[in-house]
C-alpha cells in the first residue's frame, strides 16, 4: 500500500463519512424499525438509509484500516496518536458521553406520555453517543490543520 | 486564542532553524498540527514534547517556553 501522505487527514475525513453516515442511518433505521412510516415514505427513507450506509461504511472500513496500518508503522501511529490527539480524543469522548446523557434524559420523561419501542429507542441512544463522540472528534482535529 | 499563561518563541526559533513544521514535527514524532497549535498557543504540549523540541532546536527549554508575566 503506498505511505499516506497526511494519515491524520485521511481520519479526520473518514470520520466525517462515518458521522454524516451515522446522521442519515440511525434515524431513518429507528423510523423502519418503529414502523411508524406510511407506504409513501418508505421509499424516500430506505434511500436515505442506502445512502448513509454508502457513507458510513466506508469511514469505519477505512479507520479500521488506518488503525492496523498504524499499528505496523511506528511514525504513522506516533502522528495518529500523539499529545494533540489523545487530548482531542478525551474531549470527544466526553461531548459522546453528554450526549448519552442528555439523549436518555429527554426520551425517560418522552416515555412517560408516548408509549416507545424499547429497541430503537436504546439503539438511538447509544448511536448518538457514537455520533457525538466522532463529529465532535472530526471537529477538533481540523484545528491546527490546513485541509 | 491563549490557553494558558505559557508563551513560547517556537516559530523564531523554528524559522532560525531552517526547519518547516512538518519536519520539526518529523524530528519529534508529533502531526504537524500538533506543532502549529504548540506555535499559535493553542495547544501546551506536555514536559517531555517541550525537552524534545527544545533538543530538536538546539535550544534551552526556558528559552523555547516561558511564563508571561
Amino acid at each position: 500500500m503506498p505511505p499516506l501522505k497526511n494519515p491524520a487527514r485521511t481520519r479526520r475525513r473518514l470520520m466525517f463519512s462515518l458521522a454524516l453516515g451515522l446522521a442519515m442511518l440511525m434515524p431513518s433505521a429507528i423510523l423502519l424499525q418503529t414502523g411508524a412510516l406510511g407506504a409513501n415514505h418508505t421509499t424516500t427513507v430506505l434511500i436515505i438509509l442506502a445512502v448513509g450506509l454508502l457513507l458510513a461504511a466506508p469511514g469505519s472500513i477505512g479507520l479500521t484500516v488506518l488503525q492496523l496500518r498504524a499499528l505496523r508503522d511506528r511514525s504513522m501511529n506516533q502522528e495518529l496518536n500523539d499529545e494533540l490527539s489523545t487530548r482531542n480524543s478525551v474531549r470527544a469522548m466526553a461531548v459522546g458521553y453528554v450526549a448519552i446523557a442528555a439523549a436518555a434524559g429527554y426520551t425517560l420523561p418522552l416515555s412517560v406520555f408516548i408509549d416507545m419501542p424499547l429497541a430503537p429507542v436504546l439503539t438511538g441512544v447509544l448511536l448518538s453517543g457514537v455520533l457525538a463522540h466522532v463529529l465532535s472528534f472530526a471537529i477538533f482535529e481540523r484545528q491546527g490543520d490546513d485541509g | 486564542m491563549a490557553e494558558s499563561e505559557l508563551g513560547n518563541r517556537l516559530k523564531a526559533l523554528r524559522s532560525d532553524a531552517g526547519l518547516t513544521q512538518a519536519e520539526l514535527a518529523a524530528l519529534v514524532g508529533v502531526s504537524r498540527k500538533t506543532i502549529n497549535t504548540v506555535e499559535n498557543e493553542v495547544f501546551t504540549p506536555s514536559t517531555t514534547l517541550a525537552l524534545k523540541l527544545a533538543r530538536a532546536l538546539n535550544a534551552p527549554v526556558e528559552t523555547l517556553f516561558f511564563l508571561r508575566a
